[in-house]
């Protein structure tokens, strides 16, 4: 075997790691993380590039920039991890924001985000919004639209692991978990 | 003395190498594009699955078409450079298919990472393109999400242009190895383009203006800022290494740190915001000139044939901003026209005189047959 075959072999198996790790990487979230049902509002649905999705936002997508977590105001570019706690009605919702992963009581739990550019907020507009990894769910082609348009309740069921990273598991519509397979 | 048929196989060379790089791009979209379309009707194993067969089946083609076969190199290497661009293409559509945001950088810099040594392994300077335009691609990605607000995302062109600094030195580095002498070319284009691109955008006195909206006083510049700095100037010296005699690399070595210097200036002292437009005015029109002189003194097409028409967008550019306001419409327009068609012919003169001198129209990287 030739010294270039052999590093030819080497980097193919290096990048073949690399995908490899990107399916790891989220099956550890899945496999170990706790499961968490958000409250959601589609919106600005399709991708001409990676066919159909919903971009979704949550309550907890907007955060209050007036506020000061743990003593630090929120910017553009920050890290936070917003403290969940499951509510009466099955979706979690916020009970506090930190500015790092810490111990929380049991049944709650820490969900990463970052704050996004408000560059083109409203004037006025005190709230900054916050971007979890969570927000595309990619759908059947065409039916992105018929999820946004949808008068229907809609949930989120995401897996989040300890260190705070999320992954969306399946839309719920009125409760039941919608099949991805089928178009409404 | 090369007889007819072989002087026109030594022609066609590049442009098989194109039409077969053209190719490889025009598949790996199709490849890209069919699993967009049919992807609900595919199992996730299934999709998994054809990313990695689909990579190892260009790398194994290319491979043996390149290095295994004297028929048909050209179309080897395409299709090693198809298989790139499906690793790349991979990594998304893996976060695609486990609902991960595809809009994060780090995809990029994966890419990059995989890319890069697969460069040096087949010896492509087109893998090694794609490998560098995606770490740039990164890196602006990574500064837009971390700095997304005004006054810190202003800091992302200041960025760049350190970031072209370094990678344009990295040619030199790669001259200084025999092996690696063919891959200078490609870090030299893509470096100066990562200079004068933003420097560009950096000319324009609405930029600043803006910037002085946004509060440039409030701008905290990272605390990694400074190394970056060090590193583009360290770069910049870097080029004596070797060539101390030569009169271009003093030249490059001293602009390429002066304009390190601008970007700290920049930095660290908001109040003279107003003249900064100025200031890189100067810088992008000196470095399109340094690159033609360059080119003329080292009889390197490439650097002509990239300096002159940065020097004629500068000029057009400069027009539009300074008379657009000044002269009435039908002026503007007739005085801008002539103008342009005066620019036009004596840069073109200008470049093909250079290019006379320098021996050949197609010298530097078009008359290399090798991807």
């Amino acid at each position: 075997m030739t010294a270039r075959l052999t590093g030819f072999l080497v980097v193919v198996a290096l990048q073949f790691a690399i995908l490899g790790s990107v399916i790891g990487y989220k099956g550890y979230t899945v496999a170990t993380g706790e499961t968490v049902l958000l409250k959601v509002v589609p919106v600005d649905p399709r991708s001409l590039f990676q066919g159909d999705y919903v971009n979704l936002a949550f309550d907890i997508s907007r955060l209050d920039r007036t506020d000061k977590q743990d003593g630090v105001p929120l910017y553009g570019g920050r890290k936070v991890y917003v403290e969940l706690v499951r509510g009466d009605d099955g979706y979690w919702r916020l009970v506090g924001v930190h500015d790092k992963i810490e111990p929380v009581a049991d049944g709650r739990v820490l969900l990463k985000g970052a704050v996004t550019s408000d560059a083109f907020a409203p004037p006025g507009d005190t709230t900054v919004r916050v971007e979890y990894g969570i927000e595309q769910v990619y759908v059947p082609e065409r039916s992105g639209r018929a999820i946004e348009t949808s008068r229907a309740e809609l949930g989120l069921e995401v897996k989040v692991d300890r260190f705070g990273n999320g992954v969306a598991r399946r839309i719920f519509i009125d409760g039941q978990p919608y099949d991805l397979r089928q178009r409404p | 003395m090369i007889c007819a048929p072989a002087a026109r196989a030594v022609r066609l060379g590049p442009v098989a190498t194109f039409i077969s790089i053209l190719g490889a791009i025009v598949l790996g979209t199709g490849v890209v594009f069919f699993f967009a379309s049919n992807w609900q009707l595919l199992p996730a194993w299934f999709k998994v699955a054809l990313v990695f067969v689909s990579t190892a089946v260009a790398y194994a083609a290319g491979y043996l078409l390149q290095f295994r076969s004297t028929v048909l190199p050209r179309v080897g290497a395409a299709l090693i450079f198809l298989g790139a661009l499906l690793f790349q293409a991979g990594i998304f559509l893996l976060a695609q298919i486990f609902n991960m945001p595809v809009n994060s950088p780090i995809a990029l810099l994966l890419g990059a990472a995989g890319i890069l040594p697969l460069a040096y392994v087949v010896g492509s300077r087109v893998v090694l393109a794609l490998a560098i335009v995606d770490a740039l691609a990164w890196l602006g990605w990574q500064l837009f999400n971390r700095y997304p607000e005004p006054p810190q995302v202003f800091a992302v062109p200041l960025m760049y242009i350190l970031a072209g600094i370094v990678v344009y030195c990295a040619s030199h580095w790669h001259r200084l190895r025999a092996g690696a002498n063919s891959f200078a070319s490609v870090y030299e284009m893509l470096g100066l383009a990562a200079m004068l691109i933003p420097v560009y955008a950096l000319s324009y006195g609405g930029f600043w203006e803006s910037a002085q909206r946004s509060d440039l006083d409030q701008l905290r510049v990272p605390f990694w800022f400074p190394a970056t700095v060090a590193l583009a100037l360290a770069a910049a010296a870097s080029l004596m290494l070797g060539r101390r005699d030569d009169r271009v690399v003093w030249a490059e070595a001293f602009a390429f740190g002066a304009i390190a210097l601008c970007v700290a200036l920049v930095a660290y002292v908001r109040g003279w915001a107003d003249g900064y437009a100025l200031l890189f005015n100067g810088v992008y029109f000196g470095l399109a000139l340094l690159a033609c002189v360059r080119g003329y003194l080292e009889g390197e097409a490439r650097f002509v044939n990239l300096g002159i028409p940065a020097i004629a967008i500068g000029l057009v550019t400069r027009y539009f901003d300074t008379f657009w306001d000044l002269l009435p419409r039908s002026a503007f327009y007739i005085i801008g026209g002539l103008v342009l068609l005066a620019v036009a012919a004596g840069l073109e003169r200008l470049r093909r005189r250079l290019l006379s001198n320098i021996g050949g129209a197609g010298g530097g990287m078009a008359t290399e047959a090798r991807p």
